[in-house]
């Protein structure tokens, strides 16, 4: 006797693995960068909005012209909209995910 | 997060005994033992939700997992369900849906925070669930455990909310096995989804939360500014996310305590008032010291709370929540000895309460209206 069985896992829509983005390699002299900080300023753990800045100081001592878009999720807990992605679409490189 | 994931499932098999293994090996489970969601008892699971097989629940975060209700079934007849616990089951799926509560985040959060089903109404008594002795683990009852753990599987399997990846969990929350509680018809007062403004017979409200911090009446008169200050107290400890962020937070009581401050004259919104006045944390004894944060320029204020919370002198009491409807009373629990129990929430962050109606089916083995009658 066999007994019959349902895949109690549903259908997955399987999109293409995310990969890490490609190294910049060599940088030219202009640099257009983002940092999308993961929360708000707040009162516990590192300030990454002043780390951030401490990085911008490093980047235009050593290229030509340096843009920066900086900016924050206004709540960690949920993915970044589309609206506050578009803001770096000028960018050459975008570093996300920092927070404490 | 279990490599067989998305490893072949087998349409059927020949010996039941070798299930058990063969869930572990597919990595079906949590670490409890499951039934086989055989096709005989997810076909009654999905005709007692008066649904069709293929409606679809919810898209089940962080994959993105489509719930079915065959698919919903399936997990309900592996965590021992009966076909009467399915609208419940997939009401608290749908509120659990909704973007306020970010089940996103709070299957993923670092924080021991999980989604608490909240029964309540008429059902609690049709579907026979505990509401006394042990409530929080289930009251020794197969629909409380059975609705919570059903639940816990769709997250697991659908969602594939695994530890480790991509759950960072940091120390974990012993609701996530099954956390589903019923609130006692005994209550004095609505029940609490008939507080949050649902006109029907039952209701489930979902919220995310700790586990319960018992609160015992130690030194309390009779006095509900006495008693209730001793909830106020556990709401309102330093390292909670509601003293830093705000957000919602659960305070449950027993039947008995509820009818005394009844008695004095305090109804629900009396309750939340009285709490939200008394659960408040001087600004001085929770600012951060230090290096970093050496001050208490406006650059350090909390973000997240109200612009009227003068964050500027440290003698400045804050309330743990925005408004006294975030503070979410429940009553529940044995109908001995008076108690109280303080079941924080994630804070600002998400995991907010949501209700949802239980809409039971008119169709056989649902336990419904029509079938009482």
């Amino acid at each position: 006797m066999s007994f019959r069985l349902v895949d109690p896992r549903g259908v997955v829509h399987h999109t293409e693995p995310a990969d890490l983005a490609p190294r910049l390699g060599a940088v030219p002299e202009d640099i257009d960068i983002g940092f999308l900080v993961n929360e708000v300023s707040r009162q516990t753990g590192p300030d990454f909005t002043r780390y951030t800045e401490v990085i911008e100081e490093v980047l235009r001592g050593r290229y030509r012209r340096v843009e920066v878009v900086r900016d924050a999720k206004p709540v960690l807990s949920r993915p970044a909209e589309r609206s506050l992605l578009h803001k770096y679409r000028h960018c050459r490189g975008v570093v996300t995910g920092l927070a404490k | 997060m279990p490599e067989a994931v998305d490893a072949p499932f087998p349409a059927e098999i020949d010996d039941l005994a070798a299930w058990v293994e063969l869930s572990y090996e597919l990595g079906l489970t949590d670490g409890l033992p499951v039934h086989p969601p055989m096709r005989n008892v997810v076909d009654a699971l999905v005709a007692g939700s008066g649904r069709a097989a293929d409606d679809v629940v919810a898209m089940i975060p962080p994959r993105n997992g489509r719930a079915t209700v065959e698919v919903v079934a399936a997990n309900a007849a592996m965590a021992g369900a009966r076909p009467e616990h399915m609208p419940v089951i997939l009401a608290a799926l749908d509120a659990m849906s909704d973007p306020a509560h970010n089940l996103r985040g709070v299957v993923l959060t670092t924080h021991p925070c999980w989604p608490l089903v909240v029964v309540s109404g008429d059902d609690v008594q049709r579907l026979e669930m505990a509401h006394a002795e042990a409530v929080f683990s289930g009251g020794g009852n197969r629909a409380n455990v059975a609705i919570g753990r059903a639940v816990k599987l769709v997250l697991w399997n659908v969602g594939a909310s695994f530890i480790g990846e991509p759950v960072k969990e940091v120390l974990g929350h012993p609701g996530r096995l099954a956390y589903c509680i019923a609130e006692s018809p005994d209550s004095p007062w609505e029940p609490i989804h008939r507080a949050r403004g649902l006109d029907e017979a039952s209701g489930v409200t979902v919220f995310a939360c700790e586990g319960p911090h018992s609160v015992a009446m130690w030194a309390a008169d009779d006095d509900p500014h006495n008693r209730l200050g001793q909830a106020a107290d556990a709401m309102s400890i330093r390292g909670s996310n509601n003293t830093h962020t705000m957000g919602e937070v659960l305070v449950v009581m027993t039947p008995n305590e509820a009818r005394h401050l009844a008695a004095m004259g305090y109804g629900r919104v009396d309750v939340q008032r009285k709490l939200f006045e008394l659960a408040r944390r001087r600004i001085g004894d929770i600012r951060p010291r230090g290096p970093l944060r050496p001050d208490t320029s406006p650059e350090h204020w909390y973000s997240s709370w109200p612009e009227w919370v003068d964050q500027s002198s440290d003698d400045t009491l804050v309330p743990v929540v925005e408004r006294p409807g975030d503070i979410h009373v429940v009553v529940t629990g044995a109908d001995s000895i008076p108690f109280m129990a303080v079941c924080p929430g994630w804070g600002e962050l998400g995991g907010f309460a949501v209700t949802r109606p239980v809409r039971v089916p008119d169709v056989p083995g649902s336990g419904s209206s029509e079938e009482r009658a």
